[in-house]
């Protein structure tokens, strides 16, 4: 009956149905329902609330003019991009009380004149990459590196101007997609595109103001757009399908809050009656130096659930907007908490993440060196991405700590995020040689339920301790995380 | 590349293939043009086994002519790679 119901999109009957005037009208209820169900109700990541009304009010023209779908997309973007700084803009006016427009009347039209600005600067973008055969050598051989280098001029001009900090917030948004928009250039695919074919990949309407391309950029989304009535019917199932998990999934985390971690805003705080194992989140439970080693093992395997848990319902969010507007892209989360290898985990947990990290460090560097052993080669192109890039990424998405220059919040930060990647990228590289010595034979993996269980329990192990040194806090350096392991363990205690 | 040698380098990529696809999934069966990632024949770790068995067996050198996504997901794209490079 569930496995019928989650394969709709594959039914004949359910796709006939949906491509009818009354199938098309109950997907946009539907929809419509959950998404504001979760921007009202689910506390989901601040980025993606503004997105999940825009969707609301851009499906429906969408349903209607689906081979308009790209107009109606740009129109939507244009839209999201002047709330996003409507809302940076009314916040710098006013820190101590929420400002509004009424009460700042002539900010609107500097509002207006940024928003204006910034479209502007993206057609620019557009119009550089058109031209990208009559650019520089250099920015020709290598597009993403000179476009970093132009971020990084910003960032040092951020650092000398305080008053151009107001890029920190959307060059992050930026970096990841304009990247996949300079790629496209060289390879000299962007071939008769419109301006319109970009701008909606560029800052997408489907979410969220937050530096992981979800959907990669145009090519990709190309690749897997809706051609006809029927695949954009298939899509849109496919879409509510995991609009429905990200509603189940949060209904999930919600119950674990109020069980797990007594969380009193969580619906079901009454519903338990007040009972809950008050068991702190990881992060406070290391800065408040509390090592009872049977509540820390729960706390750390509870962690990552949770974790997944929020991560795969802000991905089924983007990913089902983008399913209902007719790119039937793949999930960005998909089962990760059933991975049997490290490498499997990576690629399920966070798969858009994951593609960033490929394209642009992992494949880059294995293709260029084709000098080293299979092993060597191997480790570079693994640690390229899952250390290098991993870091660059956390860099740029954190730019505050950089600008705000406080060394001990970026050492916290930065030096446990160093050991959290290196840890990753050592496991992920170990996975990857065990899965290659498997396929040709050298290596045996074992079959069964048991070992399938053993080895299921080993990632989560693996995942859980390393999630230590990537909990964000600016409080934990990388030795103090080491540290409250070894007193968890009951090898050293805690000095406090 | 004429035909018997096509054929023969058909047959060896599909050979090869079959070594490491996800096991129960057919290789010979499938069209030239189906995605094997799609479709579950192939996973990410097979991509970079297909890069060294095109640089190995077929001097492929992707460090100068770069990759391009679509470049090996069918095996008609990866035949197609072989015939350029034994241009």
């Amino acid at each position: 009956m569930i496995r019928a119901l989650m394969q709709t999109h594959e039914n004949p009957k359910a796709i006939s149905a949906a491509t009818s005037a009354t199938g098309r009208f109950s997907i946009w209820g539907l929809a419509s329902a959950l998404l504001l169900w979760h921007w009202h109700y689910a506390d989901v990541w601040q980025t993606l609330q503004p997105h999940l009304v825009m969707m609301v009010l851009a499906l429906p023209f969408v349903l209607a003019w689906p081979a308009r779908r790209r107009l109606v997309l740009s129109i939507a973007t244009t839209l999201t991009i002047a709330e996003f700084f409507g809302e940076h803009y009314l916040r710098g006016l006013d820190f101590a009380a929420p400002a509004t427009w009424g009460s700042h009347p002539t900010a609107l039209l500097h509002f207006a004149e940024l928003t204006g600005g910034v479209v502007l600067g993206l057609y620019a973008l557009f119009l550089i990459a058109c031209r990208f055969r009559s650019l520089p050598a250099l920015a020709q051989r290598h597009p993403v590196v000179m476009l970093h280098a132009g971020i990084w001029i910003l960032i040092g001009a951020m650092l000398r101007w305080p008053q151009l900090w107001v890029l920190s917030t959307f060059l992050p948004v930026l970096a990841w997609r304009v990247a996949y928009l300079a790629q496209l250039a060289a390879r000299g695919n962007l071939g008769s595109s419109s301006f319109g074919d970009h701008l909606f990949c560029l800052w997408p309407v489907y979410g969220p103001s937050n530096s992981t391309p979800i959907g990669k950029g145009a090519e990709f989304l190309s690749r897997h757009e809706a051609r006809n009535g029927e695949q954009l019917a298939r899509s849109q199932l496919a879409g509510l399908k995991l609009l429905i998990l990200a509603f189940a999934w949060t209904i999930a985390r919600q119950a674990m809050d109020a069980a797990v971690y007594g969380d009193p805003s969580s619906p079901f705080r009454g519903l338990f009656g007040g009972l809950s194992l008050e068991l702190p989140r990881l992060q406070r439970m290391m800065e408040l130096h509390l090592t009872d080693a049977r509540s820390a093992v729960a706390c750390l395997y509870l962690e990552l659930i949770r974790w997944t848990l929020e991560i795969a319902v802000y991905g089924h969010l983007v990913v089902g907007s983008l399913r209902l507007l007719g790119f039937h892209v793949f999930r960005h989360t998909y089962r990760p908490l059933l991975a049997e290898s490290l490498v499997d985990f990576w690629g399920r947990w966070t798969y858009y993440y994951k593609e960033v990290l490929n394209d642009f460090f992992f494949f880059p560097t294995f293709l260029r060196s084709s000098w080293a052993s299979p092993k060597v080669r191997l480790f570079l192109a693994v640690f390229a991405a899952a250390l290098v890039g991993n870091m660059y990424f956390d860099v740029l998405w954190n730019l505050d700590l950089l600008l705000y220059g406080k060394r001990e919040w970026m050492w916290a930060h930065w030096g446990s995020r160093t050991v959290y990647c290196t840890l990753l990228a050592t496991g992920i590289w170990v996975s990857m040689l065990r899965q290659k010595q498997e396929r040709s034979g050298q290596a045996i993996r074992r079959s069964g339920g048991l070992a399938r269980a053993q080895r299921i329990a080993g990632v989560l192990t693996f995942y859980a301790l390393a999630h230590v040194w990537n909990t964000g806090s600016t409080v934990l350096g990388p030795f103090d995380c080491f540290a409250w392991l070894l007193a968890v363990a009951g090898i050293r205690p805690m000095s406090m | 590349m004429n035909a018997s040698l096509d054929d023969a380098t058909r047959r060896e990529l599909i050979a090869y293939l079959r070594t490491i696809a996800h096991p129960g999934r057919d290789v010979d069966g499938i069209g030239d043009e189906i995605n094997l990632f799609e479709t579950g024949v192939l996973d990410s770790l097979a991509v970079i086994e297909i890069i060294e068995y095109l640089e190995q067996k077929h001097g492929l050198d992707f460090a100068r002519r770069g990759l391009q996504p679509a470049d090996l997901t069918t095996l008609e794209a990866m035949l197609r790679l072989i015939k350029d490079a034994a241009r």
